[in-house]
């Protein structure tokens, strides 16, 4: 009995309510709820009075041995109860389809475009017009993701293998990730906070590590937040440092996102601004916040070429833009001894080694029209990593896909002949973050 | 009437000496094959109890390791397949092999010896299933709903063992469906037209049709799967030009009428047990037979409710609106109940108490149905505990109940001793509690964003839920040792039951307890749905009290 007491006295601690919601949709179907749950409140209570009235009003007596009254039902009166419930239902339909086509509806004109894939066990978020990604790694490390608070995002939820459930629990939603199928929806975070979340379909033995963290955060945090990863992903393909750098400016962008250079030491830039009566600069900054400056290169109208001195910067991770056109024409620059500068793998047998979620080769060249045996290590203990190759980085065409492996284990891939071009690899867990080129030559 | 009695020695050969173990496992009498159902579905509902216990020992706290992920998978996909295929639904069939034939005067079921093929293909048919755990790579993994592509993904012959092993199940019932459709149809006795059939032979008509329309679909839906796995075919594969949505609308087309197979028979029991313990005639008979018609039709438009969150579906509205229109019926029959007992004479024997149970927790599985019939709101809590909680209240905290209910009501008829009350009264209130502790918690972990199917969960306060959850799984597994505990107290007791130990309604009180191999000595004159009732009434105005009554043993 005290048990029991326990037990109610924990459960009534804890409430029976929805989340209260993160966005409007959010909000709708909490009331929604709410709405539901006083039609259901009534029923339940009058069902169930109704039920201990009968019985403590209409028990059998001792001693009683009169009939009750034989009442076999009246039509009208059954028809009734098919009445009221009908009535109820007219109540319900009307109410929740109105919240349905709010919650169901998608921007047409979102601010930001995310698409999310699942793949046994981890969640990937591609951010593709910022061109970078996130994913999760492991149960403890599950893949973090930030959106700005009061703009509106457009999902695109994908699967690569098997079905998954992406469940946004603070804002009462979920969507199924269905292979061979892009599913949609938006919405529009409107409260700070961190939420988590996790995969509702069963979708195999991992399916309980398949969390993900969504941060809603300001729209200076989520900057930041984009040019750290922007710079991560950046610095996958950064050219190797040089002391002497050559910018294009054609059609208000830079011709690369990523600068090296060497840490310690002042360089040259040699910017050539191609925009015909548009005017350029470049400068160097801390951040995407421009809080901290380090170089400022005069601004000049194309077309013009100019070389620019900057002095030493210490090893590390600037962001660089013009002046004039702010983030839509920024890069990165790593400061330093290139440690992720890509390795290239060639012949027909080679090793490749997957460790702290980077390839130890970033370029891949091979000759055309034979067969490539790859010697596959993964050595990072507890995480999968596999290899796959498609035509282009969108992944429209898979031509090669290896099989997971668990960190620490090795796998010989036998990868088929490969007429020539320039193909695109990656490990699908971690899709673009750990990807690189495929090169096949004639 | 003593012509049937002549029709059964002129058409039955003289009985050989059997033993009686060769006796049981050769008879095609429909009372000993419906024993048999029930027996067969008890020894699944240990199976299917014992993994259910496992996986609540497992989430009874955070980060617990006592079974593997795998395994995990394993238990939570067969715990749900023998449930719903092994233990409900031949639960239902095992009361209506028995009653079905006895409730209209029949002899013994239309084709008695495939109502017998339809009851072995069943251990068969389960024991496939569970021979997965003794294959390479264990049983079945993908859920009891086997997703694809998940499902065609899974190595090792436990998916296939189950896929099987749900053919044969799938081929028994439909055998048992046309079985009872043409014993309805063709068995009658003379006077019992189709609307002076007993409700519960009405709930058992509605799942038969149900059956035999349904079932198809998923057979042919599993010979896919089965393709899939083993022939290399592309139905389901997307790079391949099939899709993932054929397995879904095949598996739910099947899967909703399921639902109500798995519900009418337990709706039935209840409306002819509420009727007998108020002493009232069920209010609105024919109200109810077309509740029931009604339901089993809507129930094959309503299949994509399963699916609002896959993004398959075109029309969520269509769907919302039909799944709101098959509550109204099913809302009918709650007044039906209510209307029934209003003004009776009410005795709260232990069939009673497990029919009110069924009432009442039934009440909470419609309700908590009803969030998740809106899609705005199903977006919120799909996938998660509050759908184990709902799925739990309809099939355990209903059928189970009404199941334990006909157990309690019929089993004077099927073993001439009255199940004892007072531990009747012990077993009713272990189960309620331990049922309503283990599953209503379980709408506060969906709330909470708990996602069904997980192994383990990491330290975020769902323990203590969890655990609450957990305490009471353990007092369904006691009540239920105590209702197994009844059954044994009371078959060790003499069999005195008599012939109507309730003061019934329909024919199966008519005969003797247990009844006799030909079921009917003499069958009372059938002028309406209650001829039992009729009897007793005209006996008592001539003066003379029915046999049944004077033997009471209340």
């Amino acid at each position: 009995m005290g048990l029991l007491v326990g037990a109610l006295l924990t459960l009534s601690s804890c409430t029976l309510l929805p989340s209260d919601g993160a966005d409007h949709k959010g909000r709708l179907v909490h009331s929604l709820y709410i709405k539901i749950a006083i039609l259901a409140l009534i029923v339940f209570v009058g069902v169930i009075g109704t039920l201990l009235f009968e019985i403590i009003a209409f028990r059998k007596r001792r001693g009683d041995d009169t009939p009750a009254i034989q009442d076999h039902g009246k039509p009208a009166i059954y028809a009734g109860f098919f009445v009221i419930g009908l009535v109820l239902v007219a109540i319900l339909f009307p109410t929740s389809e109105m919240t349905l086509s709010k919650v169901d509806s998608v921007a047409k004109n979102p601010d930001l475009r995310v698409t999310i894939t699942g793949s046994q066990w981890q969640w990937a978020a591609s951010y593709d017009k910022q061109g970078f990604s996130v994913s999760g790694q492991s149960y403890k490390e599950p893949m973090q993701w930030e959106l700005p608070v009061n703009q509106t995002v457009k999902i695109d939820l994908k699967a690569t293998d098997v079905m998954h459930g992406l469940y946004l629990r603070q804002f009462n939603f979920s969507m199924n990730a269905v292979p061979g199928v892009t599913n949609t929806f938006s919405f529009t975070p409107d409260r700070l906070g961190t939420y988590p979340g996790q995969c509702t379909q069963l979708c195999g033995d991992g399916h309980y590590q398949m969390a993900f963290v969504l941060k809603v955060v300001t729209d200076q945090q989520f900057a930041k937040w984009v040019h750290q990863e922007q710079s991560e992903a950046h610095a996958k393909n950064c050219a190797p440092p040089a002391s002497q750098i050559n910018l294009v400016v054609q059609s208000i962008s830079w011709n690369t996102k990523c600068i090296g250079v060497p840490a310690g030491q002042p360089f040259t830039v040699t910017m050539k601004n191609d925009d015909q009566g548009i005017a350029h600069n470049f400068s160097i900054y801390d951040g995407p916040d421009t809080k901290k400056n380090f170089f400022k290169g005069p601004v000049f109208k194309g077309p013009a070429t100019k070389v620019l001195h900057v002095p030493a910067l210490p090893a590390g991770t600037y962001y660089f833009q013009c002046d004039i056109h702010g983030q839509a024409m920024s890069g990165t620059i790593i400061a330093g001894k290139q440690e992720n500068e890509p390795q290239t793998a060639t012949g027909t047998k080679f090793k490749l080694v997957a460790k702290n979620v980077q390839w130890s080769a970033g370029k891949i060249v091979v000759p055309a029209g034979k067969p490539v045996t790859i010697t596959f290590e993964n050595e990072d203990r507890g995480i999968q990593h596999n290899f796959s190759i498609y035509a282009t980085s969108s992944l429209d065409k898979n031509l090669f896909k290896g099989p997971l492996v668990t960190g620490p284990g090795t796998r010989v891939l036998h990868v088929p002949a490969l007429p020539a071009g320039t193909y695109y690899f990656q490990c699908d867990i971690h899709g673009s973050a750990m990807s690189g080129t495929y090169l096949v030559q004639g | 009437m003593t012509d049937i009695r002549e029709e059964v020695l002129e058409h039955r050969p003289a009985p050989r000496k059997k033993s009686a173990l060769l006796e049981w496992l050769t008879t095609t009498d429909h009372k000993k094959i419906g024993i048999m159902y029930l027996v067969n579905s008890f020894a699944f509902f240990a199976i299917g109890g014992m993994f259910a216990l496992t996986m609540r020992t497992q989430l009874a706290q955070p980060n617990n390791d006592l079974v593997s992920h795998a395994v995990y998978n394993q238990l939570v996909s067969v715990h749900g397949t023998l449930m719903i295929f092994l233990v409900i639904f031949p639960f239902l069939s095992g009361f209506g092999n028995y009653f079905v034939p006895l409730q209209i005067g029949a002899l013994d079921m239309a084709f008695p010896r495939i109502n017998a093929l339809s009851f072995w293909l069943l251990p068969v048919g389960g024991l496939t299933i569970v021979s997965g755990f003794f294959v390479p790579g264990g049983a079945a993994a993908a859920g009891w709903t086997s997703y694809v592509p998940l499902s065609v993904q899974q190595s090792g012959a436990g998916e296939d063992l189950w896929v099987l092993g749900l053919i044969i199940v799938g081929v028994s019932s439909i055998l048992g469906a046309i079985n009872f459709i043409v014993t309805m149809l063709r068995m009658r006795a003379p006077g019992m037209s189709m609307l002076r059939m007993p409700i519960f032979c009405w709930s058992t008509l509605a799942t038969s049709l149900l059956v035999v329309l349904a079932t198809p679909v998923l057979t042919s839906g599993l010979l896919m799967l089965l393709a899939e796995r083993s022939f290399g075919t592309t139905f389901f594969d997307p790079a391949k030009g099939g899709a993932v949505a054929y397995w879904l609308n095949t598996f739910w087309f099947f899967g909703h009428p399921e639902v109500y197979m798995l519900i009418l028979g337990a709706w039935g029991i209840v409306s002819e047990i509420i009727p007998v313990f108020s002493a009232k005639p069920l209010y609105g008979y024919k109200g109810v037979v077309v509740a029931f018609m009604l339901i089993s039709g809507l129930s094959f438009s309503v299949w994509a409710h399963h699916m609002f969150t896959t993004g398959l579906v075109p029309n969520l509205s269509f769907f919302a609106a039909t799944t709101e229109l098959i509550s109204v019926p099913t809302g009918v029959l709650f007044f039906n109940w209510i209307a029934t007992m209003w003004k009776g004479k009410i005795r709260l024997e232990p069939p009673m108490l497990f029919a009110l149970g069924f009432v009442a927790m039934f009440l909470i599985g419609g309700i908590d149905g009803v969030w998740m019939a809106e899609p705005a709101m199903d977006f919120a809590v799909h996938d998660t505990y509050w759908v184990v909680a709902h799925i739990h209240y309809v099939l355990f905290g209903g059928t189970i109940f009404g199941v334990m209910a006909g157990m309690y009501y019929w089993f004077p008829k099927m073993f001439g001793r009255v199940l004892d009350r007072k531990i009747g009264y012990w077993h009713f209130g272990l189960q309620f509690v331990g049922f309503n502790l283990t599953f209503f918690p379980m709408h506060i972990l969906g709330l909470e964003g708990m996602p069904r199917r997980v192994v383990t969960y990491s330290d975020t306060g769902w323990g203590t839920v969890n655990l609450i959850a957990t305490i009471g799984a353990y007092l369904i597994g006691v009540s239920i040792m105590v209702f197994l505990l009844n059954v044994v107290v009371t078959l060790r007791r003499p069999a005195t039951a008599p012939a109507d130990p309730w003061g019934g309604n329909s024919l199966e009180w008519a005969t003797s307890s247990p009844p006799p191999a030909h079921n009917f000595d003499e069958l009372p004159p059938i002028h309406t749905y209650r001829p039992v009732f009729d009897q007793r009434k005209a006996l008592a105005a001539s003066g003379s009290r029915p046999a049944a009554e004077e033997e009471s043993v209340s």
